[in-house]
């Protein structure tokens, strides 16, 4: 988990910007990981939504202790700021959150199946269309300053993170907003499309287009609220530790962050008003995270014992797993490793190509990859949506098993119909980690199961850049964490019309598909949504099949004897309130 | 003298500027956008434009190349290095925050290896073909055939890890990271548990470079003792002592001292694994992260400093020509 980082996503619908958010590309292959659930890599079959498990928390685990983390800021030269508006990774994200909360946030206590509730928030409602919401603020809630959070605080908040000034690499999240495309180009300084009335404890926000998902969304550490006082004093710059906002409502303050590759300290906030699971008090003394330049130099210092979590490296899962029984290796995780194929590509893509695809998806052997690349730690994907999101179909996707002989046929059929791969098909895929190992599988498989040829295209250097261009993938390694768990931000981010140049690196366009998404961002009923998004996504899989899905994410960390409640939700975020050590 | 040292600092002038200049038109014209680097998360997704655009605004990047050029170039002339586009910081205080690390580390190595390879050449050299020579020689080859960061791994396993794993005695534990509390006297001198946590990174940074000079040493030493006025001070009947201190050891030094000065600066500013592999953080290690993400600025400010300390190490090794040989005379060409 070491280096997620926020992956953007794009405008959405209608209106297109889409959003999302963060959610977090994959990128580096530091937090390969696998499920601690009943389905283990060996099995191939079909996903139980129960495997998730629930969050497990002891609320009598001890109070009191110093907790040395050594585990989120292994990599510290992707570290940027913990400030919530221009917060990148979800490393940083690890401090951004145990300082500020936000509107809503999820109970993860059903892994499988989050539940969106208000955290600042008491209620909310939206009109019928999914483009207002009102949000009603509870009572009573104080920044850690002891001045109160209002619903003015919001609206102060997003308008900064969305500002042209702030240049938020996440500013474009504003555009889910009415107008906050101007607001993101410098156009505009403030949004009448966010009404905070602070005397009545409202934020009333009209969107860009329907978006039934919105609540969800400002679940996102974009989203927080500021305090008035620290958004005089930092204004529209930002920077590390006390450069940026850091005044925050949540369960901890800031007690020191010097720079970026230094330690940063964390103390109780003895104001915090507690969170969605009804916890109102914080185990820790002291929660310092240590910032190191490396992942192996993170995790042979736990080995030495000098810390109480540390990343597992690639390479060491096995090891790691048989030294250390408390281990976060199994928990899944809300993100999905895939490869598209270019819809413009006259090889692969295209109506006329769909057996070909669904051919190809079918002769590649998941477990083979999951086994010698991931060392059996990953669970083995059943579409591309992975188990923990609300909707989540478990084997929606008819092609994500190695079925050689219905592979065989369907490649006959397609060659039957007049049609012949003229050249090998080329495997694109961003250097570095262990992208190229999964990719030299998959053309092996090719080969040995369908004898197509298959070249590894590798690229050094703005790899989604280069793949996001016009006939830039044909068949290209992709992945995706999710910024919150909602459906959207897989469907919308990565396979919209409007994410195209962005994050749908294959081209994807299908009048279907678009009309499926459409209606689900307007569903207001979170079962029909999820149905709707069942639609999208088998129009993406077994229609078109249009991408690949190979393996979901899981978690990458251990942890010492003495730690308790270091239960990882889904979406990568510990719950550090929680977390607490003995002796 | 004084016209030496004028000339040289010219020089130095000349050279910072020519640097920097080559690594700005390396960076900008041929690198790519920073901007689009940092809306990316490091190149881990594909940046809406509208982000891009704010950030190149942001950090002057909207602008054309000869116009960044010279605004970076007159805020140097100020004291204004610019700031990091990753963590926004400006880059003096980086340089504040990296540098004495860096500069600590390089001294304690550099006297290890004066120390060590001075030493352990001179044994060499005096007892040639002795059990002490041959004991050095090889110590020298394998030592300067170990990579550095195999070297520091395995020291940290065995006094880290495996010190911990079979509890070993406080005292025999080292830690695998850091410089403990980073306490220090004179600027130089480690207190309370510095020591403890700089002798392994010191000894790991000193390891190549002793066993090369030690090689160095004997080499120069050997030829020094052949030369005619070392065999005339002996025919005189000067004690051996005596030989080797005044007609020896000063007419070896220059090629020795020669090679420490310019460790120096390469320790100072290139002694990136050996500060990754103990997260030490200091200008190195600081300077390939932020070329990893073109962090312009960042590689341009650090990149200034270390090559200003470059070019001072080897100024002072060309001052010191003339105390070890006399005959040397400076500003002479």
């Amino acid at each position: 988990m070491a280096q997620r980082t926020f992956r953007s996503g794009l405008l959405a619908g209608a209106l297109a910007l889409t959003l999302i958010a963060s959610a977090c590309g994959d990128s580096s292959e530091g937090s390969d990981g696998a499920t601690k659930t009943t389905q283990k890599s060996t099995d191939n079959a079909a996903l139980d939504t129960t495997s998730c498990g629930k969050l497990e928390y002891d609320k009598d685990a001890p109070k009191g202790g110093t907790f040395t983390d050594y585990a989120f800021m292994a990599d510290s030269g992707t570290n940027t700021s913990f400030d919530p508006g221009v917060v990148q990774t979800l490393n940083e994200s690890q401090i951004t959150t145990s300082l500020f909360d936000g509107l809503t946030d999820f109970d993860f206590s059903d892994k499988c199946n989050p539940e969106l509730k208000g955290a600042v928030a008491e209620s909310w409602e939206g009109n019928d269309d999914a483009t207002e919401f009102t949000f009603k603020l509870k009572k009573d809630q104080v920044f850690s300053d002891g001045t109160p959070v209002l619903a003015s605080s919001f609206k102060d908040a997003w308008e900064r993170a969305g500002s042209a000034k702030l240049a938020s690499p996440y500013g474009y999240l504003i555009a889910y907003i009415k107008d906050g495309d101007k607001l993101q180009a410098g156009d505009l300084d403030t949004l009448d499309s966010i009404v905070a009335d602070d005397d009545a404890g409202t934020l009333k926000v009209t969107l860009a287009s329907p978006n039934a998902d919105f609540p969800s969304i400002v679940s996102h550490p974009f989203f927080s609220p500021a305090n008035k006082k620290d958004l005089a004093k930092i204004g529209q710059t930002t920077g590390w530790g006390t450069k940026g906002l850091t005044i925050g409502n949540g369960p901890f303050m800031l007690e020191s962050a010097t720079t970026a590759d230094a330690d940063t300290t964390l103390v109780p906030n003895p104001k915090w008003a507690g969170n969605v699971y009804g916890d109102t008090e914080v185990h820790l003394d002291k929660l310092v995270f240590k910032a190191s330049l490396d992942v192996e130099t993170a995790y042979q210092t736990f080995e030495a014992g000098e810390g109480d979590d540390a990343p597992v490296p690639s390479g060491k899962y096995k090891d790691a797993l048989a030294a250390y029984k408390n281990n976060t290796v199994e928990d899944p995780n809300v993100g999905s490793y895939y490869f598209d194929f270019g819809e413009d590509d006259p090889q692969v893509g295209g109506p006329e190509n769909v057996k070909l695809r669904q051919a190809i998806s079918l002769a590649i052997d998941r477990e083979e990859i999951n086994t010698k690349v991931y060392e059996g730690t990953r669970q083995i994907s059943t579409g591309i949506v992975p188990p923990g999101i609300p909707g989540f179909k478990a084997d929606l996707s008819k092609y994500t098993k190695l079925d050689v002989k219905e592979a065989k046929k369907l490649y006959k059929e397609w060659q039957d119909a007049g049609n012949k791969l003229t050249k090998p098909i080329r495997i694109d895929f961003n250097e570095g980690g262990s992208h190229g190992d999964v990719a030299q599988i998959v053309q092996a498989n090719l080969k040995d199961n369908l004898g197509i040829d298959a070249d590894l295209g590798g690229v050094a250097e703005d790899y989604f850049k280069v793949v996001a261009e016009p006939g830039g993938c044909q068949l290209c390694r992709a992945g995706w964490y999710a910024d919150y768990p909602t459906y959207g931000n897989f469907m919308v981010d990565l396979f919209s019309k409007a994410s195209i140049g962005a994050n749908n690196f294959g081209r994807f366009e299908n009048a279907d598909f678009e009309k499926a998404i459409k209606a689900a961002q307007a569903e207001t009923d979170d079962t029909k949504r999820g149905e709707l998004y069942n639609e999208a996504e088998d129009i993406l899989l077994n229609q078109q099949t249009a991408t690949v899905p190979l393996v979901y994410y899981t978690g990458g960390q251990v942890f010492n004897d003495r730690v308790k409640n270091f239960d990882q939700p889904p979406l990568g975020i510990m719950l550090w309130e929680r977390v607490a050590v003995d002796g | 003298m004084a016209s030496f040292l004028i000339r040289r600092t010219l020089q130095l002038l000349l050279v910072l500027w020519g640097g920097a200049t080559i690594l700005f038109v390396l960076f900008f014209v041929i690198s790519g956008n920073p901007a689009e680097r940092m809306a990316s998360g490091g190149g881990s997704r594909n940046p809406p434009a509208s982000v891009v655009k704010n950030l190149e605004v942001r950090f002057g990047l909207d602008k054309s190349k000869p116009e960044q050029y010279k605004d970076y170039f007159s805020g140097v002339l100020t004291g204004d290095f610019k700031e990091s586009f990753r963590t926004r910081e400006p880059v003096l205080d980086i340089a504040k925050a990296k540098a004495p690390t860096s500069f600590r580390l390089a001294f304690w190595a550099v006297i290890i290896e004066a120390t060590v390879g001075i030493g352990g050449g001179m044994l060499s050299a005096r007892r040639r073909n002795s059990i002490g020579d041959y004991v050095t020689t090889i110590g020298a080859v394998v030592a300067s055939a170990i990579p550095v960061f195999v070297l520091a791994y395995l020291i940290k396993q065995v006094t880290g890890v495996y010190a911990f794993q079979h509890d070993w005695p406080q005292w025999a534990r080292f830690p695998t990271r850091g410089l403990g509390s980073d306490q220090w006297f004179l600027g130089v001198i480690p207190r309370g548990d510095t020591w403890k946590a700089l002798v392994q990174p010191a000894f790991v940074l000193a390891s190549v470079s002793t066993a090369i000079l030690a090689r160095i040493t004997r080499t120069s030493m050997l030829e020094t003792m052949r030369l005619d006025h070392v065999r005339t001070a002996r025919a005189k009947g000067l004690n051996e002592k005596k030989v080797m201190r005044r007609h020896v050891l000063r007419n070896a030094m220059i090629p020795v001292i020669t090679v420490l000065g310019i460790d120096f600066g390469t320790m100072v500013g290139a002694a990136v694994l050996t500060e990754t592999v103990f997260n030490l953080g200091g200008l190195g290690s600081q300077i390939v992260a932020a070329a990893k993400d073109r962090d312009i600025y960042v590689v341009l400010g650090l990149t200034l400093i270390v090559t200003f300390v470059y070019g001072v190490a080897s100024l002072l090794v060309d001052l010191s020509y003339a105390y070890f040989n006399p005959r040397v005379r400076l500003g002479d060409d």
